[in-house]
């Protein structure tokens, strides 16, 4: 690995704090592990019995029915990833000139050492419009791929 | 096919692949995910290659935490050595005592188990009862609540943080416990949605004849959830404690916002401004760090049986 500037460098400080954050995924991890016992084992063996190997089982059971936790996890990583904030104040305050200037980040600068409370109320808003309109697109691509065994759609 | 081989429930299986050309094997094929068949070659391999994947894997997790401890144990000088070194020498057993004297780390560590206490006590009991009344009680428009609740995950957190923050600071409540305690005694706190959720879906799995008898022999719904369904429901309740229990550890942003006098700081935000005064004590730093996160390493150790156990038992269906 070459020596890098990693968080010191404009270029190197987002990617460094994304490969910092996948070693954050024990909570999604442990959904999916919930997920997978959910996964009916009558059909692994039916699959097993029709002649099925390990990766046919795992393409036409587990991962069709794994879809709804998977969605899950995609929906609730993508909103918590527009709410960056810890690691962008503790770890580069914004910068290196500004390039980890995040947008929670940003609004919590401008209300509590700026003190613009309403300015950053309405960016809070304008953040929550825009996670909207990516969740709902979110949602309407999921019926294309999201198997629902009853229909119980969360 | 002969069907004198195929197990129970098997006969509405659908073939996947189409194909019929496979002769059943005369035993019900285990679910660990291996047929019952002798060695074939390339089995052992497979073995093998998933173990070294696996073994990589908890690895890259794992260097993080081994850095850290390394360098908690390294004189600061031996840190920064180019390339970098992964065996103290000597032991600078120092750093702890240094770093754990260098700031009140005995305070924060009272005043967030103070907070953990009170945060963990009011979600179980005010999610529990949420989730009761979703589960086990029927009342008008009951789904309907229970999805715009669900909803509200979809909420970030940052919209409601202003006006919480000026509702907070309007009630004098700034630089005390009380914005990161209340909220958890209206099943509020980080997770409340989820953990309702997770409840819900627990209680539904307790058979409702039980509830049926109590309520025949004249009990009230609080006896019920009090006798019944919360002794059942252990499970469920230590993985919302342990989830809680992390999550308030964790915390940064909330103590960050409300505690302003060093006294009140939590260990997260003590950790923080230790970081801000000791940035080029790595050393110090980093065995602060350890201490701040061996509790949570503990208890996972210690709990993980529940941990995935009781998320299973709930089944999260996404």
């Amino acid at each position: 690995m070459p020596t890098s500037q990693w968080i010191y460098s404009e270029r190197t400080a987002i990617p460094s704090l994304i490969l910092m954050s996948t070693w954050g995924f024990g909570n999604a991890m442990v959904i999916f592990l919930a997920g997978l016992q959910g996964i009916p084992r009558q059909l692994l063996e039916a699959a097993s019995i029709d002649g099925a190997g390990t990766w046919a089982r795992f393409r036409s059971v587990t991962l069709p029915f794994m879809t709804p936790t998977i969605f899950y996890n995609l929906v609730t990583g993508v909103i918590a990833t527009f709410q960056v904030f810890n690691q962008a104040y503790v770890m580069t305050q914004g910068g290196p000139n500004n390039a980890t200037l995040f947008y929670i980040y940003y609004l919590y600068t401008k209300a509590f050492t700026q003190g613009q409370m309403g300015y950053a109320a309405a960016l809070a808003w304008v953040l929550f419009v825009i996670v909207l309109i990516v969740t709902l697109l979110l949602f309407r691509n999921a019926r294309s791929w999201v198997y629902y065994e009853m229909g119980d759609a969360r | 096919m002969s069907q004198e081989t195929i197990p129970v429930g098997a006969e509405e299986r659908e073939s996947s692949t189409g194909r019929t050309d496979r002769r059943p094997r005369g035993r019900v094929a285990p679910t660990s995910g291996l047929r019952p068949h002798g060695h074939r070659p390339g089995r052992t391999a497979g073995r093998v290659v998933l173990w070294l994947v696996l073994i990589v894997g908890a690895a890259a997790m794992l260097i993080p935490f081994l850095w850290l401890v390394r360098s908690a144990l390294m004189n600061d000088d031996q840190i920064l050595i180019a390339p970098p070194e992964w065996w103290p020498r000597p032991f600078a057993w120092g750093n702890f005592s240094g770093a754990l004297t260098a700031q009140p780390f005995a305070l924060y560590f009272l005043n967030t188990i103070t907070i953990e206490f009170v945060v963990i006590t009011g979600t179980v009991l005010t999610c529990a009862v949420s989730a009761f009344s979703f589960s086990r009680l029927r009342w008008r428009g009951r789904n309907v609540v229970f999805a715009i609740l669900l909803t509200s995950v979809m909420l970030p957190y940052a919209v409601t943080l202003i006006p919480t923050f000026i509702m907070w600071s309007e009630l004098q409540a700034l630089n005390t416990f009380i914005p990161l305690m209340v909220p958890a005694w209206f099943a509020g706190a980080g997770g409340g949605v989820f953990n309702i959720f997770l409840m819900r879906q627990f209680f539904l799995t307790i058979p409702f004849e039980l509830d049926e008898a109590a309520y025949i022999d004249g009990a009230s719904p609080w006896r019920v959830f009090w006798t019944i369904i919360m002794p059942l429901s252990k499970p469920v309740i230590v993985v919302v404690v342990i989830f809680t229990f992390i999550g308030v550890w964790n915390d940064f942003l909330g103590p960050l916002l409300y505690l302003s006098s060093d006294n009140k700081f939590t260990l997260a935000l003590g950790l923080a401004s230790f970081q801000g005064q000791y940035t080029a004590q790595w050393g110090y730093l980093m065995a602060a760090s350890t201490v701040v996160i061996l509790p949570i390493i503990l208890l996972f150790f210690f709990l993980q049986r529940y941990f995935v156990e009781g998320v299973t038992l709930t089944g999260v269906k996404g």
